[in-house]
């Protein structure tokens, strides 16, 4: 072999453009020159560029991963490998993993998602499993035009504010918020007499509230209030310090209020006690105070479950006096800025997902692995970012398991499947840094897919397993050459002497850099035994595939490439792998996150004034639509016409989801898709959600509340769930507000794991998804999957049958925060969220999977996206049922209460249908198990009917519903 | 009855049709390579649904010409069973043991979804443990199974009661709406003048078992074991 380093000399110091070409900063360039003691070559830059990209060594998220819970009873195997490994209790084991392929997919729709899901099958092959099932996640920009609101400035002007420190330094009122005592501050509560629940209706709960607002004047200020049906609690504070003006200004404030409930009281004095607390509170005690002043109304619905109280907690909020915006409290608030959507980015949009879903389609539908769900979301933030993630699952005997694996010096490495070409060098790089507004240029850096070829390398590689002289399998992703010969070694404590002049290539001339950084897809690497190549080779052949000697495990750990018989590279293969930088990049909260608040009486309001100026659709796609009867019908409506909740069957019927004779619940069978094991009589449920809302709104709740809506859908169906995968989306790590929403959402998700003590088994991380200084809603995807021990107990989510008796298990705090109604519909974005309740969680799931094993459920469903009515309408879709919700005593509220309540999607909540006979069991399971469990009534007639009470809030016909589900889609994807 | 499932480099519903060859029917099941030269004395030959060498020509066009398919031709000259499934049917028409021609999908897109067909005669293997008219309820996955054929070839087919299966609504009414892929007169399947070959575009192996959401399609299979019991085809 040649001795000499074939030189390729780059200029020193190397040119920006260099720099830029292969994906390195001057920093890491100059960590690399120290590492390796020399100089790289340009073949050398390449590889190390590769190595080190985000996408190869995750350097913004490694030290934020490692605090996932990765272990576990069913763990064979956890991150680090190409898929996860989840033991299925006998022979077999589940074998699953998501990735994205956002930018190629931006850029070439169709490609750069067929390539997309024939990556993430190898993955699952690779180790020795046969893929059995596909889902996807995918998000686009609107695909007709939105117009903008609030001010694109606003956001950018509060982030370039000096950040105020979290201890409040920033604060108008100088509060001294440290641990020494405050001059005054108090906590004030009392309550009516005997418990009345004098507050309980709107009227006089507002009249309390702009009692208290009154208060706030000259030397008293009110920190935050709460008013409670039965109970008013104050905090306050007082600049000068004189106790004597609190006591005062709250004996003023009763008498005034005891005006207010004069008529239900009849002369009786209405205050039961009054109980000053903490008259001298430290600065910490204060905040941890108004904390609870501010959740009290979410605590205390747990009891009650509903009333008209929910939006009377107000916290004034650090340095932010709200007397001084809120005068006139009708008066609507700034909407915060969300961007608008043009004809020409519809279009595209439209485009986008046309060509995603035809190279799903494409690719899934030619190599025989059935697609059986997924998400469809739209949102302006992704117009120019769209998230293409493919899931695949498969199922491998235990004792099959292959790894990544390259050991013994002298044996043989072996590069089988397609040809090499030009493509997709530096796509590491490439999906590592932001689009360009115009990604149409970036083409060369997209794969394009041959799902017959993979089919083939599929098969064949399936056959080999049991072959003997087998060490490893890895397949080819990302930086394609160098990923594996690089990552395949160091793990195993060995090297390659890699010959590229042996690989099989299908353009002409491609330089040593070109071949080393193609993404050219459906090609992988095998490591034989010296002597064995001619076994393999022969599988390979039968399949029409070649398999060839491309090179040779070293025990020296370094990767040395030779090329037209001279050493184009030699570098160690440890720093490569395993030594890659690794940034705590900042992170910071963004300033308007300390602005955050409720949604209280007056967002609601001016949301419905914006809801009630949209035009009112009369058509969709050629189904002629009657005007709605009521505010209430208009809503559910948009809802259900939404293309995000729409049913997504224009789009599922493009896919196979049969093939291979397992799917039992596939697209809108079920929450989660099931799928049968046909050697073990197991289901395996699986699904993907995120919830970009939620996220954006509270990126460590949010994202929490993703893993309880991927466990609740798992659970609809019947199934356990067993862990999960991830696909972490987010926008550029260098900006601290972004990175921010990242850490916190794998702390969200960390903290829900752990609770429902479920492990991550890997995942992926797409960073950089933002174009044009705007990033995508911050969107962790959570694939996980589920185990039924008989296939044969999955529950639909449909209710086909007549008769069933309908129930809404668990409960929630009726908090339109971060729901479809406002976020999407009025363009509300902003809100707050609540603690997830996981004991309750819990004590649901195991109530569900207990009544699934004794067949008790006919059907189950999730509320979710648009909440109780719109989970109603997708139960009851298509069957001839006459069955609609009659909502049960304490469901009686106000009138923005009574929109929370239908169309809400906070806490973890279920429709479950039940057969007539099984009525009273499952009321007493309900018992045993301490879970709510509320009986929705019936109507007639082919109407939706909801009351409340004794009070009809109104009706619908179920027909007029139906279309709205059944063509939103359509209509949205046609463009009209 | 031995059953033969045929595997051409791209096949993907081979599995399928093995597994209810030989776990549904508890046939003797056994695949057979695309560079095979023989049947291995198979009562039933099927050509599974797939993309048959990537379908890159014209779909079936280049398995239609493959080794295997001679042995396929003399078996269906001998009055041997065979079933062509959507790629399959594709497949069959390729190598000119049925008449007419597979179009891309009106629609222009893959279609997967369960369908409707009548069954339109029940003289032939096939069909005749079916009632006359009977509905069944299958599912089709397919981006050209649009059957085509000359106004001649038309005409042979319906004089000669060789359209076993239309597609149809619910309620076995042929009507377009029922019509998933715009086939003539809704035609989803086509027998052989012999009736021992028949290419269909619904995947009846996919709709054996009641939890896959319809057992419909077994009754085809009930009807190959026993018309093989009866004549020993």
């Amino acid at each position: 072999m040649a001795e000499k380093l074939k030189d390729t000399t780059v200029p020193n110091p190397p040119t920006a453009d260099l720099l830029a070409t292969v994906g390195l900063k001057p920093e890491e360039y100059a960590e690399a020159c120290r590492k390796l003691g020399r100089l790289p070559n340009i073949v050398e830059m390449g590889i190390i560029g590769a190595m080190w990209s985000e996408h190869c060594c995750y350097k913004s998220s490694k030290i934020h991963l490692k605090t996932f819970p990765v272990t576990g009873k069913r763990v064979l195997q956890g991150p680090g490998e190409q898929a996860g490994v989840l033991d299925l209790g006998n022979d077999y084991a589940l074998v699953f993993k998501i990735e994205s392929h956002n930018h190629p997919s931006a850029v070439e729709p169709f490609q750069g998602a067929a390539t997309g899901v024939g990556g993430i099958i190898r993955d699952i092959f690779a180790m020795g499993a046969r893929p059995l099932a596909l889902l996807d996640s995918l998000r686009f920009g609107n695909t007709y035009p939105v117009e903008a609101v609030g001010n694109p400035e606003a956001d950018k002007a509060v982030d370039e504010q000096p950040q105020e420190a979290a201890d409040g330094s920033g604060d108008k009122l100088n509060i001294p918020w440290g641990d020494s005592p405050v001059p005054f501050v108090c906590t004030v509560s009392w309550m009516t007499t005997m418990r009345q629940q004098l507050f309980e209706r709107g009227p006089e709960a507002r009249a309390a509230v702009k009692a208290i607002r009154e208060m706030h004047t000259g030397d008293v200020h009110v920190l935050a209030y709460c008013v409670l049906p039965d109970q008013i609690q104050l905090a306050l504070y007082l600049e000068n310090g004189r106790e004597e003006e609190a006591e005062a200004a709250v004996a003023a404030l009763k008498e005034k209020l005891a005006e207010v409930v004069a008529p239900q009281t009849q002369g009786k004095p209405p205050w039961d006690s009054f109980v000053m607390l903490h008259p001298r509170h430290s600065g910490s005690e204060l905040m941890e105070a108004i904390h609870l002043l501010e959740f009290a109304p979410v605590t205390r619905q747990k009891v009650a479950q509903v009333s008209d109280y929910k939006y009377v907690s107000q916290v004034w909020r650090y340095g932010v006096p709200w007397l001084d915006d809120e005068t006139d409290n009708t008066e609507a608030r700034e909407l915060p800025y969300c961007a608008g959507v043009n004809d020409k980015q519809a279009a595209r949009s439209r485009y986008l997902v046309n060509g995603v879903v035809e190279g799903i389609a494409h690719y899934g539908n030619c190599i025989g692995i059935p697609t059986i769900g997924g998400e469809l979301v739209f949102d302006p933030s992704y117009t120019s970012n769209c998230l293409v993630n493919a899931m695949c699952v498969g199922v491998v005997r235990k004792d099959r398991i292959h790894k990544a694996r390259a050991d013994g010096p002298g044996n043989v490495a072996m590069i089988v499947g397609a040809r090499t070409g030009r493509d997709g060098v530096q796509g590491a790089t490439f999906s590592s840094v932001e689009l360009a507004e115009d990604v149409a240029e970036s083409r060369p850096a997209v794969q394009v897919g041959d799902p017959f070829m993979e089919k083939l390398l599929l098969e064949a590689t399936l056959e080999i397993l049991d072959m003997p002289g087998l060490v490893g399998i890895q397949d080819f992703g990302a930086a394609g050459l160098t990923c594996s010969s690089v990552e395949m070694t160091a793990k195993s404590g060995t090297g390659m002497r890699l010959d590229l002049d042996a690989v099989p290539q299908r353009a002409k001339d491609l330089s040593a850099y070109e071949m080393m950084l193609s993404e050219s897809q459906e090609r992988m690497m095998i490591i034989v035994e010296k002597g064995s190549e001619d076994s393999f080779r022969e599988v390979f052949s039968r399949w029409g595939l070649t398999a060839v000697d491309c090179g040779e495990i070293i025990g020296e750990q370094r990767i040395e490439v030779l090329h037209d018989g001279a050493v184009v590279a030699n570098l160690p293969n440890r720093p490569l792998a395993d030594e890659g930088p690794e940034y705590d990049r900042p992170h910071e909260a963004p300033a308007s996150w300390k602005n955050r608040h409720l949604l209280d009486d007056r967002d609601i309001a001016a949301a419905l004034e914006r809801i009630n100026k949209l035009p009112v659709a009369t058509e969709l796609a050629g189904h002629s639509l009657p005007a709605p009867g009521s505010d209430f019908e208009d809503i559910l409506r948009r809802l259900l016409m939404h293309p995000s909740v729409a049913d997504k069957w224009p789009v599922y019927q493009r896919y196979d989801w049969s093939v291979r004779t397992n799917t039992l619940l596939g697209p809108q069978g079920s929450d989660a898709a099931v799928i049968r094991i046909k050697e073990t009589g197991q289901g395996v449920a699986m699904c993907t959600d995120g919830n970009g809302r939620a996220v954006s709104l509270d990126p460590r709740i949010g994202a929490a509340q993703c893993v309880l809506e991927a466990a609740r859908n798992i659970v609809a169906s019947g199934a356990e769930p067993l862990g999960i995968t991830n696909n972490l989306n987010f926008g550029n790590p260098e900006k601290p507000d972004r990175m921010w929403q990242f850490v916190e959402s794998i702390g969200g998700i960390g903290d829900a794991l752990r609770k429902l003590d479920l492990p991550v088994t890997g995942g992926n991380v797409s960073l950089y998804n933002e174009s044009g200084g705007r990033g995508i809603l911050p969107t962790p995807v959570i694939g996980m999957v589920g185990l039924l021990e008989k296939a044969e107990q999955a529950i639909p989510s449909r209710c086909t049958d007549s008769g069933l008796e309908l129930f809404v298990l668990g409960t929630h705090h009726a908090r339109l925060d971060a729901s479809l109604l406002m976020y999407d519909i009025a363009r509300l974005r902003s809100g707050m969220l609540e603690e997830p309740d996981y004991k309750q969680f819990i004590s649901c799931m195991n109530f569900i999977l207990h009544a699934a094993g004794e067949g008790a459920i006919r059907a189950c469903h999730d509320v979710s996206d648009g909440g109780l009515l719109v989970a109603l309408v997708e139960m009851l879709a298509g069957a001839q049922v006459d069955v609609a919700p009659l909502l049960a005593e304490g469901y009686d509220m106000g009138d923005h209460n009574r929109l929370a309540t239908l169309f809400a999607e906070d806490g973890n909540r279920w429709l479950l249908a039940v057969g007539p006979e099984r009525k009273s069991w499952i009321r007493t399971a309900a018992l045993h198990y301490q879970v709510p469990l509320t009986p929705l009534g019936r109507s007639v007639d082919g109407r939706l009917t909801v009351s409340g009470g004794d009070e009809e809030w109104f009706g619908c016909d179920w027909d007029v519903l139906e279309t709205c589900r059944r063509y939103g889609l359509q209509a949205a994807l046609s463009g009209d | 009855m031995k059953a033969a499932v045929v595997i051409f480099p791209g096949s993907n519903c081979d599995h399928d049709a093995l597994h209810a060859c030989d776990k549904v029917m508890g046939w003797t099941t056994l695949p057979v390579w695309h560079e095979s030269t023989s049947l291995s004395g198979a009562d039933l030959v099927i050509l599974p649904g797939g993309f048959s060498y990537g379908d890159y020509l014209r779909c079936g066009a280049i398995a239609g010409r493959s080794p295997v398919m001679e042995a396929v031709k003399k078996h269906a000259g001998n009055g041997g069973l065979t079933l062509g499934i959507c790629n399959g049917f594709q497949i069959l028409i390729e190598a000119g043991l049925l008449p007419g021609a597979l179009l891309r999908n009106s629609c222009m897109e893959f279609r997967c979804r369960h369908i409707y067909l009548r069954t339109e005669t029940t003289d032939s293997p096939f069909t005749r443990s079916m009632q006359q008219r009977e509905v069944i309820k299958v599912p089709i996955a397919h981006g050209d199974g649009n059957y085509f054929a000359t106004e001649n070839q038309l005409a042979e087919l319906n004089e000669q009661d060789r359209i076993p299966f239309r597609y149809c609504n619910e309620a076995g009414e042929i009507t377009a709406d029922a019509n998933p892929n715009g086939a003539l007169e809704n035609i989803a399947g086509v027998l052989s003048e012999g009736r021992n070959v028949l290419g269909m575009m619904p995947h009846p192996e996919r709709a054996s078992e009641s939890v896959l959401g319809s057992a419909d399609g077994k009754k085809l299979f009930d009807s190959l074991a026993v018309a093989y019991a009866d004549v020993g085809w």
